[in-house]
This record gives structure tokens, C-alpha cells and sequence, in this order.
């Protein structure tokens, strides 16, 4: 029952027993009722270990000591495991009642008691699980202001109950009931509120494989270490009967530990600060009201640090949130974007197989000529590497069309490089070249002297102007005009930093009603068009720090134009 | 006659030299266009065959099939095309191509289609020639052999002839001697023969 003083490493009992909560199986906990055997007895064990270590002051034969670490674990299991460990703990306070502190109360007493703080904590961990949603891993301030709230509902609850008890069997007479009851209630508050976050801290590092990550780096706890020995030093040197009036320096280590390292820095910082106060009053020897009133100023410190590292660990947890969430849209986007540039050669496949069977039409022929010379006799040799040489060259141009179209169909991450605005150009016309043939339609490419080179994702730049060339292409080959023509240009504006690019068509033009939804998805005036094409290649634009816009939606000179800067922030 | 010659048109460079080169190698004269409308523009090519592409700016291979088909002495067209799909290779086999070759093209298969346009090609001239060469003996008929060589092919024998026309018949023979001899046949079979390739 209450907890036996003369405290020693209360927190390495705390850590042994997160180890034994794991073993005994975390699935097993949420859905079986029913106690596990090892988890009972190590629970016991832990019990009794925590009674003696905390055994300070007795008070008529009452082991009233205002720090109840045992409690402390009791409800961070019962929270866990569910209120049928209400019995376990049952099991260990009569145990160390009889074991520790050889009561001289009467048995029915100390079953009443030990009932009463079973059945009222065991009440208490459901309610707030069952009734107030408590999430075991504490990651909302929400859940630290439950635990809180459970704390002072329990502590007030189970010492009326024991006073109640205590009064009715004539132990305790009415002017005991203050410094009793006082003392039963803080010293409940202090070990539930320091020992039960830590545990259910420990637990969900534990559950969740990271471990190692409660602990702070070596330096941190250097730091705070010698912080929370040196306000413990001053706390102590200016002792008096009427308590520190330095105890407040206590908050500046706890209160670092839990900015800097949110909810678990928070546990840990209170649960060394709380081991120090312990053991600097037991070597001191207290009183116990002087005691209780320490651990009143303790439960201030507590509740402050726990709401600070709360606080911090959520707001920590909602920018990761956040972060993640920014990553995945940014991949979302790069797959969009490669799955646009699939559909952008699917849709001009039977172009480029011709772009690819034109050279092979005409290595065919040179072989066969080169064949047939050396066939005859006194073979012209010259004339043979001549046709051999125009071969390669033409092998040398299919290999560079099928390793371009791979390269554009690449998977991955944007990669930022320099690019030569004529070469890019270039090569995004050399995917687009057989479809204008195709068509029968002229494609130029104008690109302005001296143009600077430019920063970011060759492959998604050449997407952007591919797509543009093929839309223009596609609506020039609609009219069937046969002096259908698609220019690309690009120009360097005067006294800006930027460059743009111009694609000009003399197709039909763009309605007015499609060209103010140009830029949202799904608009398309293609039967397989998903009218992803454009918003892909505007984002594309965005990511480059650029944009596009349709410059011209008139019949004959439909233009449009992409901007981008030379010196651009954020790329793709 | 003039040596046949191949003509190759291909918009593309690259295809249209690699052709003539190995059509030069295999020993055709060869020439070649950029575009039909280039070939057309030539006054009189002379005896040949051409390999054309399909997909051409200006005038397609298919019109240009047609476009020949339309002339008196047009030259056979073997057509090749790197889309190739079954309704092109009908319309121009329908236009009249001698054949439809799929790029990359097959020499042999090429060498072949260009054989049997040369062949057939010199066979119509041929036919045209000496059909060219009875109209003008025709011509030189005067009228009045042309109504006795009409009666001639009709079956009609000399007394009747004479009687018809009220001559003697000895004046039908003189005259059916000298048709004989300016239209070279030897037997009046051979003029029956010549009077139905002139019918109209």
C-alpha cells in the first residue's frame, strides 16, 4: 500500500519493467483480459522493490510517504493492459504490506485498503482509455492532459476511500485526516505523474523500434545531468525548515530537456530530478510535511514539463507530418510526370518507329551495296568504306533517337543539371520530327544568338516543349492544310534574367471557353487525351520557377510561351 | 532505244541515296528525286521504272501512281512506304502500282517488282508501237480502198465487191493488191486481224 521510502534507481526499475511488458507479448495485452503470468509476478516484484526503495516516513505505523512510484507503474500496466491488473496490483500491496512493512493493521484493514486502490486506479486506467480515448503513445497534448487529469481523479478518489477507511476502523482520528490524506494524494499524484508518461513513453519507443531514439545524445545528457545536480547542490545548501527558495532552478534543466527533446527528454528530466529530490531528502532526512510540500512543487515541475514536452513532441510530430506529406506530393508529381511522358511517345510511337525504320531502310541498302562491291571481282574498295561510313552515321543517329526516347522515359528523381537551350530543343524535336513529317508539316527552330545556358531537369524541360509541339502538331494536322507549320523559338527578352521559349502554329486556334481551362486537368479536345499534358507541363514550369501561358489563342498564329528563370530557386 | 533507267523518289535524303547507291551498285542507271513533283516537272523521262515512297510532301507516291496511270506512256511505279498498312497497299495496287514494298526494303523483292515493271513496261511499248504503225498504214489508204477493205474484212469475195460497186473485177483485184501491200499483209486473215485492233 503506500509506498515504503528510501528511494534508489527508480527509473532503471522503470526501464527493466518496459522490457518485461514487451515480452510478455503487446498483441496478448490489448485483447486478452486476463494477466499474464511473468508480466503479473515481474509486476509484483517491481512492486515491492519500489514500496522499499520509496519507504521514507511512517505515520501511525502508516508507511505515508508523499512518493508512490510503484502506483506510478501500476497504472501505466493497467493503462496498457487493461484494468484486470487492477488484481495484480491488489496481489502486490498486500504482498509488500506483509513482506516490507510487517503491518500491525489488521488483515480486513489491509485488504479494505489494498481493494481500495486496486478497484479505484484499476477504475480510473479504463475510464480514461475507454472514455477519454487515451492514445497509449501519449503523442497529443490531449493525452498528457488526461493522464493528468486520471492522476488527480485517482489520487483524490483512493484517499478519501483510505481515509475513509482508516477513520471508520478508528485508526486515524479527524485531525489526521489533513496530513494523511494531503500526503496520500501528492505522493500519488508525483509517482503516477512521473513514473506512467515515462512508462508509457518507453513502451511505444519500444513497440514502435526505436528505442534508442528516448535516450538524448551523450552531450545532452551531459548537460542536463550536471544542470539538475547543480540546482539539486543550491536547492540543498539553502535549505531551511521552511523548504528552498530555489527550488524553481530545478525548472530550467527540465524545461530545456523537454524543448529540446520533446516528451521523452520531458519523462526523463523528471524522472532524474525526481530521483535527486528523493535521495537529497532521505540523505537529509525531512520531515514528511516538508517532504510533501517538496513533492507539491515537484508535481508543478512535473506537470509543467510534461505539458512543454507534449507540446513540443506535437507540434515536432505535425512538421515530420507535414514534411512527409511534401516529399510524397513531390514524388506523386515526378510520376505524373513520367507517366505523361509515356503517354506523350506512346501517342507518337508509330512516328518514332518510323523516325528508327528510315536509317534502317537505308543501312539496309548501303550493306547490300557494300556486299554486292566486294562480291565482284576487282571490288571498288573506296566506293565499299564510303557506304560503310554513311552506315555508321546513320546507326550512330538510331542509337541516339532509341537512347534519347529511354532517356526520356527514365524513372527516377529530377535531376538538376546545366542545359544548353539549342541542344535541349534539338533533341526534344528529334522525338517530335517523324510526327510532323508524318503530317506533313514544316518544324522549325529558331533559337536566338548568344543564349545563355539555363538551370534544371533537361527531361522535364524537353516534356514541357514536346508537349506543347505536339499539341501544336496535332491541331495543324486537323485542318489538313498542306502548308502546315510549327515553330519553336527562342529568345532571350531585354534586361531580364529569363529566357522563352515560343511554340507558334497556324492551326484552327483555341476556343475561347478552352482556353481559360487550358491549365486544369481534364480539359482535352482528344478522344484518348486524359487533359493531363498541360497542368503537367504548367507544374513543370512552376517547379523551374517559370511558367507558361497560351500568348495567342488566334487562328494562324496560336502561340504559346514558356518562361523560365536564369537563376531559378527551387528546382522540380 | 535509250538505256531504262530507275528512279528513285524519297523525300528523305538519307533513304533516297542509300537506294540509289545499291540500285547504282547492282548496275541500274539510276536517278534521283526529292519529291514526285519534281520527277513530274522532267519534260520526258525516258524508259524506266520508278520507286517511289508514299508519304511525300507535294504530290503523294499514290497520286503519282495515278498521275502516270493517266498518262499515255506512263512509267511503272513500284511504291515503298515505312507505315505500311493494308488499305495503302490496296489503293496503290489499285492505283496500278506494280507493287508495295515494306521499309526496310528487300533488295530482291525491290530488284524483282523492278524487273517486271522494266518487262512489262517495254511490252506495252512494244504494242503501242505497231498498233501506232497500223494506224498510220491505215492512214495512207485511200477512201476508196478503205470501202474495199472494209467489204474485204466483211467477207465479201471480188465478183461480189464488183458487182456491188459496179467496177470490174479486175479493178477489185488491182485494188486489193495495193491494200495488201501498203497495210504488209500477206493474207486476208491478216487483215481481218488488223481491222479488229483498229475497231474502236
Amino acid at each position: 500500500m503506500r509506498p515504503p521510502m528510501n528511494s534508489t534507481e527508480n527509473s532503471s526499475v522503470g526501464v527493466a519493467h518496459a522490457g518485461i511488458l514487451r515480452e510478455s507479448g503487446v498483441q496478448g495485452f490489448r485483447h486478452a483480459p486476463l494477466p499474464s503470468l511473468v508480466l503479473a509476478a515481474a509486476f509484483i516484484l517491481a512492486y515491492i522493490v519500489l514500496e522499499w526503495a520509496s519507504f521514507l516516513h511512517e505515520y501511525k505505523g502508516l508507511p505515508v510517504t508523499s512518493w508512490n512510484p510503484g502506483l506510478g507503474v501500476a497504472l501505466a500496466v493497467m493503462i496498457l493492459g487493461g484494468p484486470a491488473y487492477g488484481a495484480v496490483l491488489f496481489a502486490g500491496i498486500v504482498a509488500a504490506e506483509v513482506v516490507l512493512l510487517q503491518s500491525d493493521l489488521p488483515w480486513p484493514v489491509i485488504l479494505g485498503i489494498a481493494v481500495a486502490i486496486s478497484v479505484g486506479y484499476a477504475l480510473v486506467a479504463d475510464a480514461a482509455r475507454r472514455l477519454l480515448r487515451l492514445d497509449v503513445r501519449l503523442p497529443h497534448l490531449r493525452d498528457v492532459m488526461v493522464l493528468l487529469a486520471a492522476a488527480i481523479a485517482g489520487a483524490l478518489l483512493v484517499s478519501l476511500l483510505l481515509t475513509g477507511i482508516l477513520l471508520a476502523v478508528g485508526h486515524f482520528d479527524w485531525a489526521d485526516i489533513l496530513v494523511a490524506a494531503a500526503t496520500f494524494v501528492v505522493g500519488d499524484l508525483i509517482g503516477i505523474a512521473v513514473m506512467t508518461p515515462l512508462l508509457l513513453r518507453l513502451t511505444a519507443r519500444w513497440r514502435q523500434r526505436t528505442f534508442r531514439r528516448f535516450l538524448p545524445p551523450f552531450p545532452d545528457i551531459v548537460f542536463l545531468g550536471a544542470a539538475i545536480a547543480a540546482a539539486l547542490w543550491a536547492v540543498a545548501a539553502t535549505e531551511t525548515n521552511e523548504g528552498s527558495k530555489f527550488f524553481y532552478l530545478l525548472f530550467f534543466p527540465v524545461v530545456v530537456a523537454a524543448v529540446r527533446h520533446g516528451l521523452d527528454g520531458a519523462c526523463l528530466g523528471l524522472a532524474v530530478t525526481q530521483l535527486g529530490v528523493v535521495g537529497l531528502l532521505h540523505l537529509h532526512g525531512y520531515e514528511a510535511n516538508v517532504f510533501t510540500e517538496f513533492q507539491t512543487l515537484m508535481f508543478v515541475l512535473t506537470a509543467t514539463g510534461l505539458v512543454v514536452g507534449a507540446v513540443v513532441s506535437e507540434r515536432r510530430a505535425a512538421s515530420d507530418a507535414v514534411r512527409e506529406a511534401e516529399a510524397r506530393l513531390r514524388e506523386k508529381e515526378a510520376e505524373a510526370a513520367q507517366a505523361s511522358r509515356f503517354m506523350l511517345v506512346s501517342g507518337m510511337a508509330s512516328a518514332l518507329a518510323h523516325e528508327i525504320n528510315q536509317p534502317l531502310t537505308a543501312m539496309r541498302a548501303l550493306a547490300r551495296s557494300v556486299q554486292h562491291l566486294l562480291q565482284t571481282p576487282e571490288a571498288d574498295l573506296p566506293r565499299a568504306e564510303r557506304n560503310l561510313a554513311t552506315m555508321i552515321a546513320h546507326i550512330d543517329h538510331v542509337g541516339g533517337v532509341v537512347r534519347h526516347m529511354r532517356d526520356f522515359l527514365r524513372r527516377g528523381r529530377p535531376h538538376v543539371s546545366t542545359i544548353a537551350v539549342r541542344g535541349m530543343l534539338e533533341e526534344a524535336l528529334m522525338l517530335v520530327r517523324a510526327s510532323a513529317t508524318a503530317h506533313r508539316i514544316r518544324l522549325d527552330l529558331e533559337v536566338a544568338e548568344g543564349m545563355p545556358p539555363i538551370h534544371g531537369d533537361r527531361i522535364q524541360l524537353e516534356q514541357v516543349v514536346l508537349n506543347l509541339v505536339r499539341n501544336a502538331i496535332e491541331a495543324v494536322a486537323g485542318t489538313g492544310r498542306d502548308d502546315g507549320s510549327v515553330r519553336v523559338i527562342a529568345q532571350m527578352p531585354e534586361s531580364l534574367r529569363r529566357i522563352e521559349i515560343a511554340v507558334v502554329d497556324n492551326g484552327p486556334g483555341i476556343p475561347e471557353e478552352m482556353a481559360r481551362r487550358l491549365f486544369e486537368p481534364l480539359t482535352t479536345s482528344k478522344q484518348e487525351g486524359l487533359g493531363l499534358g498541360l497542368p503537367i507541363c504548367a507544374s513543370i514550369a512552376e517547379a523551374h520557377g517559370g511558367h507558361i501561358w497560351l500568348a495567342s489563342r488566334e487562328a494562324g498564329t496560336t502561340e504559346f510561351r514558356l518562361s523560365l528563370p536564369l537563376d531559378p530557386g527551387r528546382v522540380a | 532505244m535509250a538505256v531504262p533507267t530507275v528512279f528513285v523518289i524519297d523525300d528523305q535524303e538519307s533513304v533516297r541515296q542509300a537506294l540509289a547507291e545499291m540500285l547504282n551498285v547492282f548496275g541500274f542507271a539510276v536517278q534521283a528525286h526529292e519529291s514526285a513533283d519534281s520527277f513530274l516537272r522532267l519534260e520526258a523521262a525516258g524508259p524506266g521504272c520508278i520507286v517511289a515512297d508514299v508519304r511525300m510532301p507535294g504530290t503523294d507516291g499514290i497520286e503519282l501512281v495515278r498521275e502516270l496511270a493517266r498518262r499515255k506512256r506512263g512509267l511503272p511505279v513500284v511504291v515503298i512506304s515505312g507505315h505500311a498498312d493494308v488499305p495503302m497497299a490496296v489503293a496503290a495496287i489499285k492505283a496500278g502500282a506494280e507493287d508495295f514494298i515494306e521499309k526496310p526494303v528487300d533488295d530482291a523483292q525491290l530488284v524483282a517488282a523492278i524487273n517486271r515493271g522494266l518487262a512489262r513496261f517495254f511490252k506495252q511499248h512494244d504494242a503501242q508501237r505497231s498498233q501506232e504503225m497500223l494506224v498510220a498504214w491505215f492512214d495512207r489508204l485511200t477512201p476508196r480502198q478503205v470501202e474495199i477493205f472494209d467489204m474485204v474484212v466483211g467477207g465479201f469475195t471480188s465478183q461480189a465487191i464488183a458487182a456491188t460497186l459496179g467496177i470490174g473485177i479486175r479493178t477489185v483485184e488491182s485494188y486489193r493488191a495495193e491494200i495488201m501491200q501498203k497495210m504488209q499483209a500477206e493474207s486476208v486473215a491478216v487483215l481481218v486481224r488488223q481491222a479488229i485492233r483498229l475497231a474502236p
